[in-house]
């Protein structure tokens, strides 16, 4: 009964989404935007939810003495440190400047060392030397010299080998994964719509 | 005015019944393919995930699946798609799994369909201590991959998945975990991501491919749909050719 009743409550939410978003006409907006102002709504528990979830982990992980202790100490400061600012002193603009002046330092720092990280996957990926790799080797070395700004300048010709590259080939093979992806999605989508994949209830 | 309204309406009539074909057409071919026991071609991802549940459960090491950090709300068909795969580890590799995610309605998501697995393959016997680890490591992207790295610390890995809607954060999930892995299979929608996550790993899959893994990793009689879409995909790689070859000959600028 309550898996009927899941499929029931998703298919109906789909239809009235796909309905309103293809014909407006047919009036379904306010129940539309009821739907989606719920979901908002559910977001907020589920954030509730979630960090609940990753105290408790936390939690289970000092208590059981499992991995480095340091972590989860200094996570369960700063998240109970941040809600306590951000809860007692709401206009203090506090809250604005732990996330200015810390988080997003912090976040730019590890991102940074993407450009090192994608370097040693590279030589990883071609010390392998699968057929994989020779082809990402030669499409990365190719396009990396055409891009370069000097290539242009030394010959012409690659410029104008580098522009038909990323507009024609390039752009036709990612349009064509792209068009590929919404084809699954509406597939997937559908699938739940109809019932006959519930990822919503377990199964 | 007033013909335009009404010309916008017919497209979309045209469209929902479009959609109701697409759907139609879907449930016929599953109804015509339920017998079929084979995959429609073979996906080396797929093939390696039962590997990967055989190699925990000999070895008695974990496997680590990270669902990335998108949100439901946005990416709702990849990660019903990575659910579908996760509950396909969660049943193999009980109580061995360990499951990360980066956004809290995934987190949600995750936990209903992966833990409810769980309990419907034999994890009833079992206290909640002893189910597959389903957790919220941070609430946005940068925050998943330290999160991740320090979830699975300490934990001796038969492989790691990362399987949903990731971002540049992938790489550093991916590049920058302490623990080894011996096998990391990955699948994303978005081909800016697979770019990273592919660098070091065994096998990939991307595009419409990623949404197939239900048919794959259950193997239970939907198959149908994915008839459809290599259909549809034939039609598209012909398109693709011949606007490549319509451009190289000079039309269309």
């Amino acid at each position: 009964m309550r898996r009927w009743l899941s499929v029931l409550l998703v298919a109906l939410t789909g239809l009235v989404m796909v309905a309103d978003g293809l014909v407006p006409e047919l009036g379904l907006g306010p129940v539309r935007r009821g739907l989606v102002d719920g979901a908002v709504i559910l977001s907020a528990f589920a954030l509730l939810a979630g960090v609940l979830n990753l105290l408790g982990w936390h939690l289970r992980r000092l208590r059981g003495g499992e991995g480095a202790s340091g972590g989860s100490i200094l996570l369960m400061l700063a998240l109970l440190g941040t809600a306590t600012v951000t809860i007692a002193l709401p206009e203090s603009g506090a809250p604005e400047w732990l996330y200015a002046h810390l988080y997003q330092p912090i976040q730019a720092s590890l991102m940074a060392l993407l450009a090192f990280y994608s370097v040693s996957a590279a030589y990883r990926t071609f010390a392998l030397r699968t057929a994989d790799a020779v082809l990402l080797m030669i499409s990365a070395v190719l396009l990396l010299f055409l891009q370069l700004p000097f290539t242009a300048a030394l010959l012409p010709v690659l410029g104008d080998i580098r522009q038909w590259l990323l507009a024609a080939p390039i752009a036709g093979i990612m349009r064509g994964v792209l068009i590929g992806s919404a084809l699954g999605a509406v597939t997937v989508s559908l699938r739940v719509l109809l019932g006959r994949e519930r990822p919503q209830v377990g199964e | 005015m007033n013909a335009l309204a009404d010309l916008s309406s017919v497209a979309g009539c045209l469209w929902l019944v479009a959609l109701a074909l697409y759907a139609l057409a879907t449930w016929l071919l599953d109804m015509r393919l339920s017998r079929r026991q084979r995959p429609l071609r073979t996906i080396t991802v797929y093939e390696r995930l039962a590997g990967l549940v055989s190699r925990s459960v000999e070895t008695d090491a974990a496997v680590h699946l990270s669902l990335g950090s998108g949100s439901l709300l946005t990416e709702a068909p990849q990660v019903a798609s990575a659910c579908a795969l996760g509950q396909r580890l969660m049943e193999g590799a009980l109580p061995r799994a360990l499951c990360t995610c980066g956004s809290p309605t995934l987190y949600v998501a995750a936990a209903g369909a992966l833990q409810g697995a769980a309990i419907g393959h034999g994890g009833e016997q079992q206290t909640a201590r002893e189910r597959p680890s389903v957790c919220l490591v941070g609430t946005e992207a940068a925050a998943l991959a330290p999160g991740a790295w320090d979830a699975a610390d300490g934990r001796q890995l038969a492989g790691e998945v990362f399987f949903g809607p990731f971002g540049a954060e992938g790489l550093l999930l991916a590049e920058g975990s302490p623990t080894v892995s011996p096998e990391r299979l990955v699948g994303t929608a978005e081909i800016d991501a697979l770019v990273g996550l592919s660098l070091g790993a065994s096998a990939w899959v991307v595009g419409e491919d990623v949404y197939a893994a239900r048919a794959y990793a259950h193997k239970d009689g939907q198959q149908g749909g994915l008839a459809l879409q290599d259909a549809i995909r034939v039609v598209l790689l012909l398109a693709v050719l011949a606007g490549l070859g319509l451009r190289l000959a000079g039309w269309g600028g």
